[in-house]
């Protein structure tokens, strides 16, 4: 990092992190991979188990909103913290916290999870649709719902991602402090998915999903030192 | 203090005899189902209270850095924890005479259910930390990110539903319906069992405290 | 005055009374070892 980097501001160095992480992801795929790859088993065993007709349809926006969101909650635990693990395991951590202070990598780390989450949902969402048969009513309104949860998971699980970057038993830790935070985001980002699905547009949930959003994102900015500097 | 114990120990004594003996069945509850309330509520109360008191001590915590606040936001989860088995559990019962299940996904069952993970979490989450000055950075960071999501949890996933619970302290009208025998004992129910939670606590965190000293000692 | 009533309050007593004298152990066995240190 040059002097004058260092005196760029905020958004500058959040989107050098997110660059940095973007690249290296670019080059070795393995948080993309993972995910894809459990998507897609995910997916397969979905599809096989209950294919296009196995739902009756008054059951089927329920049941595919849940099934759809427990596969991004799951698939977002396999790639989402490695944001901070793989610093850590290669060593980076330290010169990463000495070029940035913990709000902007934690910003630029959020953003990249973001921008993975939205690539695994927009593969992921049309082809659960089209393997179970589940027609949508309101798209405009099913992709607000997928991107303001999306937003929530990305801001809870970068930050989480932070804490249990130096824990031992990295994966199944952040499954289990992840979950009874992300509940309260996910049981109205399924609601809203039902109610999309059928073709209304859930103005209440769409709310609380937006202060979930910034209260988790206040929360992680004002938190962000004590999860990530020494 | 040992005045405070020996009035604690009267005044919980005299508060379970008089709950079985002196307010007459409430109105609309089977049986005697509704005297659950003067352990129920109290319990309830103080696990929300535990987290509240947990969620202060870390904050200090990560402010001053002194590793006994560190040691009473421990202590406040895990007393809080066992707290909240016990209002879930009575709860449980409750539904079970009232509305014929253990487990009916009640809003407010859900809310608490979802408390006690957290609390799970938090341990979870210090155990698998070894050095302990980084394990209690960690954790009251993790304790005061769920405090700030915490109204989610409690206050907007129990409106999107309609709920069972009976709405006798918690409702709408902002006003408690009870009769004053009832009354008299639930407060002093609340009243007894904060007592409680604080000398619990307290021996837990002293108890933790010795725990951490000796270790450093060696 | 109900007796199965007075009989639940009189086990829930004792029960209460069990805990408090653990409590009470608890207290003073805590304080004798801060006191060692």
């Amino acid at each position: 990092m040059t002097a004058a980097e260092a005196r760029a501001s905020f958004f500058r160095r959040s989107l050098a992190v997110c660059g940095k992480d973007a690249a290296q992801e670019l080059r070795r795929r393995i948080a993309v991979a993972s995910v894809l790859f459990f998507a897609a088993a995910s997916l397969t065993l979905v599809s096989f188990a209950i294919g296009p007709f196995g739902l009756p349809p008054e059951a089927r926006e329920r049941v595919c909103s849940a099934l759809l969101w427990v596969l991004l909650f799951f698939s977002a635990a396999t790639g989402l913290p490695r944001a901070f693990v793989r610093e850590e395991e290669s060593g980076t951590a330290l010169a990463l916290r000495l070029v940035a202070p913990a709000t902007a990598v934690l910003a630029g780390k959020t953003l990249f999870n973001f921008v993975l989450f939205a690539a695994i949902a927009a593969v992921t969402a049309p082809a659960f649709a089209l393997l179970l048969g589940w027609r949508i009513g309101s798209i405009g309104a099913f992709a607000a719902v997928l991107a303001l949860g999306g937003l929530g998971l990305s801001i809870v699980s970068t930050f989480l991602s932070a804490l249990v970057a130096r824990a031992s038993q990295k994966s199944v830790l952040f499954v289990v402090i992840s979950f009874p935070l992300l509940a309260p985001l996910l049981l109205p980002a399924i609601a809203a998915t039902v109610s999309a699905s059928s073709g209304e547009i859930p103005w209440t949930a769409l709310r609380v999903l937006v202060a979930y959003d910034g209260a988790a994102a206040c929360g992680a900015y004002l938190l962000a030192g004590a999860a990530w500097e020494e | 203090m040992k005045a405070l114990k020996v009035l604690l120990l009267l005044a919980m004594g005299a508060t379970v005899v008089a709950a079985f003996l002196w307010p007459e069945p409430a109105q609309g509850f089977l049986g005697e189902s509704s005297r659950i309330v003067f352990f129920h509520v109290p319990c309830a109360w103080t696990a929300a209270l535990a987290f509240i008191v947990a969620a202060v001590y870390s904050l200090m915590f990560l402010v001053r850095g002194n590793p006994w606040h560190d040691d009473l936001a421990a202590a406040a989860v895990r007393v809080g924890l066992v707290f909240a088995v016990l209002a879930l559990v009575t709860g449980s019962l409750f539904a079970k005479i009232m509305w014929g299940a253990y487990w009916n996904w009640d809003p407010r069952e859900s809310s608490f259910l979802l408390l006690l993970f957290l609390y799970g979490a938090y341990l979870f989450l210090r155990a698998a930390i070894d050095d302990p000055s980084r394990r209690g950075r960690i954790a009251a960071a993790y304790a005061l990110f769920a405090a700030v999501l915490m109204p989610f949890l409690f206050f907007v996933a129990p409106r999107v539903t309609q709920s069972l619970h009976p709405q006798t302290v918690i409702n709408t009208q902002g006003k408690i319906l009870m009769d004053t025998p009832t009354k008299t004992v639930f407060f002093a129910g609340l009243a007894c069992f904060t007592g409680l939670f604080v000398w619990l606590f307290s021996l837990d965190a002293r108890s933790a405290r010795l725990d951490r000293v000796r270790a450093s000692g060696i | 005055m109900n007796s199965s009533l007075a009989f639940l309050a009189a086990v829930n007593l004792v029960i209460w009374l069990g805990l408090f004298a653990y409590l009470w152990r608890l207290d003073r066995r805590i304080s004798e070892r801060e006191r060692e240190r």
